[in-house]
């Protein structure tokens, strides 16, 4: 009796090291996942804060839906599309705007130093350009243009259409060249 | 500034090759004669580029080892939150079911239990409702007030001639009154007594 309690039943220590290996798994997991999450999540929030936060709440919903994940064809367009979520949650919950990380990192590979100056600060109005779109737009944009998906595949990270993608990405690319052209403009 | 606004969208698309073959060539003969619009093409091209470049510098990687230690702890904080569940679980349904087995089973209703034949109706004259305090069977209701005991009046209806013991006639209605006045029991008999 005791030995079948012993099979089938594991003890204390089995399931810590169940638990243990299951853990390695996921973070296997996590580590082949986490460039996209991250740096997906750090294009649209702005900042490495917020990046962080929302990338910590898609991996656990990842381990949550383990089961359903497994069976998935496609994990990158879930994590796309739970990314996404996941910084519109957070938009939502702290309204503040989109605060733009701006490196001093401005090396650009021009050797000219003024040439280098000036790319350095297109890169930034740049930046700062993607604060003035929707939520939508940037995630589009960002996916589109910074990740290189598809029109098709941003339309399923988004829940739209490819035609709503289309429009949402060809708005942004024309806010973001209005933005960079009257940055340029203001400045002597 | 692009005069031509109405082929924004479209050289906007066209700039990041996002537009199908049919409308790439119809922007493309258009920019053949427009150089504005060439010119707003060229310019949203090299932004794209400076954009993909400014983001394409890596992550530190201290930054990697912060996420997947913050999530590896919840993960784990997660797991162990849940271990419980599926004993506790299932021993409520054994629980359950226990409950369910053993529980005593409710006696039959009295009045379908004991189908014993009253007694013959009575054929004398009788005051207008004749009250007996005292029934001849129990008769489950719900729970009296908890300071009164319960009683039962049973108020047969006269007036009614008592029909020949040996033809068909209208059954006798036995109105019984509890204390409760939500509660009010009729017992249809026979001229037999049977019911």
């Amino acid at each position: 009796m005791a030995a079948t309690a012993a099979i089938d039943e594991p003890r204390g220590d089995a399931r810590d090291a169940a638990r243990e290996n299951a853990a390695a798994g996921f973070e296997a997991l996590v580590r082949q996942y986490e460039r996209l999450v991250l740096v997906t999540a750090l294009r649209i929030a702005g900042n490495m804060d917020d990046a962080q936060d929302i990338s910590q709440e898609v991996f656990l919903r990842l381990y949550r839906n383990l089961d359903k994940v497994r069976a998935m064809q496609n994990l990158s367009g879930w994590l796309y599309r739970v990314t996404v979520n996941a910084c519109f949650d957070l938009r939502r919950r702290r309204p503040a705007g989109v605060s733009v990380e701006l490196s001093d990192d401005f090396a650009s590979g021009e050797t000219d130093p003024q040439q280098a100056v000036a790319e350095a600060e297109r890169r930034r109005a740049l930046e700062m350009s993607l604060r003035i779109l929707s939520e939508k737009e940037r995630a589009a944009l960002v996916l589109r243009d910074l990740e290189g998906l598809s029109t098709e595949e941003v339309a399923e990270a988004l829940g739209s259409s490819a035609a709503t993608v289309r429009s949402q990405i060809s708005k942004a690319r024309i806010k973001v060249k209005g933005f960079v052209e009257s940055y340029f403009r203001r400045r002597p | 500034m692009n005069q031509c606004s109405e082929w924004q969208e479209r050289v906007a698309l066209f700039a990041g090759g996002d537009l199908p073959p049919a409308e790439t060539a119809e922007v493309e003969t258009h920019l053949a004669d427009c150089a504005c619009c060439r010119g707003f093409a060229s310019e949203l091209r090299a932004d794209l580029v400076s954009l993909r470049a400014r983001h394409s510098r890596a992550i530190a990687p201290e930054h990697y080892v912060r996420l997947r230690a913050n999530v590896m702890q919840r993960v784990d904080a997660e797991s162990r939150r849940w271990s419980w569940w599926k004993p506790a679980l299932a021993f409520a349904v054994a629980a359950a079911l226990l409950f369910a087995f053993f529980w005593p089973k409710p006696a039959p209703h009295p009045a379908v239990a004991r189908r014993t034949p009253g007694p013959a109706p009575s054929h004398s004259p009788a005051p207008a409702h004749r009250r007996i305090d005292a029934p001849r069977f129990a008769v489950r209701t719900r729970p009296p007030h908890r300071h009164r005991p319960a009683t039962i009046a049973v108020s047969v209806p006269v007036g009614t001639p008592a029909p020949a013991p040996d033809t068909a006639a209208e059954p006798l209605v036995v109105k019984l009154l509890t204390n409760d006045p939500n509660v009010v029991i009729y017992w249809i008999t026979d001229t037999k007594g049977d019911y």
